[in-house]
């Protein structure tokens, strides 16, 4: 599908890819990972020609893309950049819309696409469809930038850290999705991230990078397994000491940092902050961290006043459970009561971490995964 | 304050002919001044190092005095309508060029970069992307720039433009209080609601999502 | 020659005068409204509204409340001039980081203390970037001023442009526009040290 061959890239006498030689295959999910500044937004942007390469080649399906006119070339290539960067003149509708527009569908068949597409991430399209991206959390603008890039079903995506700025919560959810959008219709997505989570659980292909080089491209079990150098092992590190790990409690599976504010915090305040971690509810705790309730962004949405703070609009009425809870049975209460997250707290109340599916899942995964070749 | 009605009964169709001048100079102007500077401040956008200047020189000359600008004018072009409506469509000018410049510059890299990634061409990027962002902006300029020349027209009534200027300068000259009165407070009213209707049309012309 | 430079430190003072009663008033009434937030957008519309009179009908309108003269005109400059030196003043001191405001609390300043160590040298640059608006549009305002009645430049070009005398309009018209010229450079000048040390601090 594209094939990278000898592709260097110099800023005037500086260096930044040296010499790269990559093939991504058809249907795969190739996951561009390495330290900051490796070079790999550099390799990302050079596929749909935003950067031009000082020499080499690269090949889209055997096609050199210095013959294809760029505009031509980019809209059958999906493009997520970091920041989002929906269109905020236009509805979410509009900016999904986009490239089919300029593509010349008619304007039924367009429409049909976004409903379609906005379904797919379970955002009904009667609600969402004509709001302005200022009116989306975090979470959901991303998800619409996603829906944007695929709206004309190109073959080829490309995504630059596309879930950066999230939390943990909503960033799982995401990825799982494009994951499973992935299978589904096949896509061919190249991916960067410097987060190693993130790499492993949805690469088919993980290409780490330093200092503008490959060190090592190979499928997650064979990185975590056989780690080419030092370097590779250094970076996975945390991930092959999982021996001996055993899940009990909810402390094993638990995530230890959700986020929590007290009640003081203006409500245009904790919306900002739920847009700023793409949460649509925030744990309120007191001075000590003991649990208060939560808040909800509807909430604030419908009853909060500008300039008050949130102490009114705190829902006591919040599931938790203590800190040597056995991890089975939250997750059951997780299941039978069809709970999107617990509360896991200790004896005198405070918050200790938050109990999600995801977080199960993960936790899970690691004990399968565990690798005996290391220590 | 009677004897000034009496005087506006009186005087009605002489006040009515010098405001419609007053803003038929005004509109012209500015929308010549637009033509010019809406263009000129977006292929600027394209042209930093050139920009650099131009925007230094008009940042100068924006500080010269009016009377000053009308009385080269005079030198130049003579006493008439058409000098003050060159100088007053020049001074227009400016303030719609810069909020142009800025309002472009201004938009967001991530956008143009997220819409070449779309594969936009340059000009559907320009009138698809770039404009719509910039448009509050640009607005402003031709708001500032309207309220400054209906300003400024009063004072190109000294160099033959006519207008609400002349009264209020015959006024002056003859301490004719009812004549200074009859061209300011309507020049004044002028400016206020020409203000206001920009600001108006700004809101409108601001996309839902932009609005804060 | 001696005639142009009187009229020049003429012209000089009739501006700066206006501007320095508003810089006095400007920057009080700004400080003010930082602490009485409600009424702030209804002063700077006020405000707002006289800055959208053209000049010349507010002028002649003073002229006949106040009289022929230099007073008129530095009453007209006084309004004028109050717009950009309350709003620079207010957005000034609204822009300074919460943080350093509960630094100095916690410091232990008292609220007057805070307003002279913290917020207003925090604001300066943008304090001063509205006395150089002011300024630069009183020195024009000061030059219409001739027609009613009051001292300045405006007198030469005002002659000139009734007798169609090149030489009379340059008279005026040259060195009005390099005082014009030259105040702003000079003002942008300070401006920005001010800017590079606050930047530095
Ligand atoms: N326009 C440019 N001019 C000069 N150097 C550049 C330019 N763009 C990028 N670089 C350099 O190229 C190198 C690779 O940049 P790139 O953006 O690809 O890094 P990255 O791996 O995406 O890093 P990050 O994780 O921080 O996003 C960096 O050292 C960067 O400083
Ligand atoms: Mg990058």
């Amino acid at each position: 599908m594209v094939r990278f061959e000898n592709v260097k890239k110099a800023y005037n006498d500086v260096t930044v890819i040296e010499d790269l030689n990559l093939h991504i295959k058809e249907g795969q999910l190739v996951v561009l990972i390495g330290p900051s500044g490796c070079g790999k937004t550099t390799t990302l942007k050079m596929i749909n020609r935003i950067i031009e390469p000082t020499s080499g080649s690269i090949y889209i399906d055997g096609e050199d893309i210095t013959k294809v006119n760029p505009v031509m070339l980019r809209r059958k290539i999906g493009y997520v950049i970091q920041q989002i960067g929906l269109f905020p003149n236009m509805t979410i509708a509009q900016n999904v819309e986009i490239i089919p527009k300029l593509l010349g569908w008619p304007a039924d068949k367009r429409r049909k696409r976004t409903e379609e597409l906005l379904h797919m991430v379970d955002m009904s399209p009667e609600q969402y469809a004509d709001r302005y991206p200022s009116e989306l959390s975090g979470g959901q603008q991303q998800r619409i930038g996603v829906l944007r890039a695929l709206a004309a079903e190109p073959p080829l995506v490309l995504m630059d850290e596309p879930f950066g700025a999230l939390d943990p919560i909503t960033r799982e959810s995401l990825q799982d999705e494009v994951k499973r959008l992935q299978k589904k219709l096949k896509k061919t997505i190249v991916f960067v991230t410097h987060d190693m989570d993130e790499a492993l659980k949805i690469a088919d292909v993980i290409v780490l990078m330093k200092d503008g080089k490959i060190v090592q491209a190979a499928s997650p079990e064979e990185l975590l397994s056989n780690p080419a150098n030092d370097f590779v092992a250094q970076f996975i590190g945390k991930h092959r000491l999982n021996d001996g790990l055993e899940i009990e409690t909810v402390e094993d599976v638990m995530r230890h940092d959700p986020v929590t504010v007290t009640k003081d915090i203006g409500t245009s305040e904790s919306v900002a902050l739920m847009k700023r971690k793409g949460v649509n509810s925030l744990l309120v705790v007191d001075d000590e961290g003991r649990l208060e309730g939560v808040v909800t962004v509807d909430k604030i949405r419908k009853q909060g006043k500008a300039g008050r703070n949130i102490s009114e609009l705190i829902d006591k009425d919040i599931r938790t459970i203590p800190t040597n809870t056995n991890a089975r049975e939250a997750f059951d209460i997780l299941i039978e009561d069809k709970l999107d997250y617990l509360a896991v707290v200790d004896d005198k109340n405070k918050v200790k971490g938050l109990v999600t599916k995801t977080s199960i899942v993960k936790a899970l995964a690691e004990v399968v995964w565990k690798d005996n070749g290391h220590e | 304050m009677s004897e000034f009605f009496a005087f506006v009964v009186r005087e009605q169709d002489l006040i009515i002919s010098n405001m419609l001048r007053h803003i038929y100079i005004s509109l012209l102007a500015v929308f010549i001044g637009t033509l010019i500077a809406v263009p000129l401040g977006i292929w600027l956008t394209r042209k930093r190092k050139i920009a650099n200047y131009i925007l230094g020189i008009t940042g100068i000359i924006q500080t010269i005095p009016s009377l000053v600008l009308l009385g080269l004018a005079l030198i130049i072009f003579g006493l008439g309508v058409k000098p003050a409506l060159i100088v007053l469509s020049l001074y227009s000018i400016l303030p719609i060029l810069r909020n142009t410049y800025t309002g472009i510059s201004e938009v967001d890299d991530m956008y143009i970069e997220a819409a070449k990634g779309m594969g936009m061409k340059n000009i559907q990027i320009l009138y698809m992307v770039e404009i719509p962002l910039a448009l509050p902006v640009i607005i402003a300029g031709i708001r500032i720039s309207l309220i400054y020349i209906i300003s400024w027209a009063t004072l190109a009534a000294l160099i033959g433009a006519g207008g609400l200027g002349d009264l209020i300068w015959t006024g002056l000259a003859s301490y004719d209080k009812n004549l200074i009165y009859g061209g300011a407070i309507p020049a004044s009213i002028l400016a206020l609601v020409v203000g206001a209707l920009i600001g108006f049309i700004q809101k409108i012309a601001t996309p839902r999502g932009l609005r804060r | 020659m001696e005639k142009i430079l009187i009229t020049v430190v003429d012209h000089l003072q009739i501006a700066a005068t206006g501007v320095l009663i508003a810089v006095l008033v400007g920057i009080t009434m700004g400080i003010v409204l930082t602490r009485y937030k409600p009424i702030a957008g209804f002063v700077m519309s006020v405000t707002d509204i006289i800055q959208t009179i053209p000049t010349l009908a507010l002028l002649s309108i003073l002229m006949i409340m106040f009289g022929l003269g230099n007073a008129t005109v530095i009453i007209g400059l006084f309004l004028y001039s109050l717009l950009p030196i309350i709003r620079n003043t207010y957005v000034g001191i609204l822009s300074v980081d919460e943080g350093l405001i509960e630094a100095g609390l916690g410091m232990g300043m008292t609220k007057t203390q805070l307003l002279f160590k913290v917020e207003l040298p925090i604001a300066l640059p943008i304090i001063l970037s509205g006395i150089r608006i002011a300024f630069i549009t009183a020195l024009g305002i000061t030059t219409i001023g001739v027609l009613i009645g009051a001292g300045g430049l405006g007198h030469f070009i005002w002659r000139g442009i009734q007798m169609q005398n090149t030489r009379m309009i340059l008279s005026g018209a040259i060195p009005v526009s390099i005082l014009a010229v030259g105040a702003d450079l000079l003002l942008g000048f300070l401006e920005n040290k001010l800017v590079k040390r606050a930047k530095r601090a």
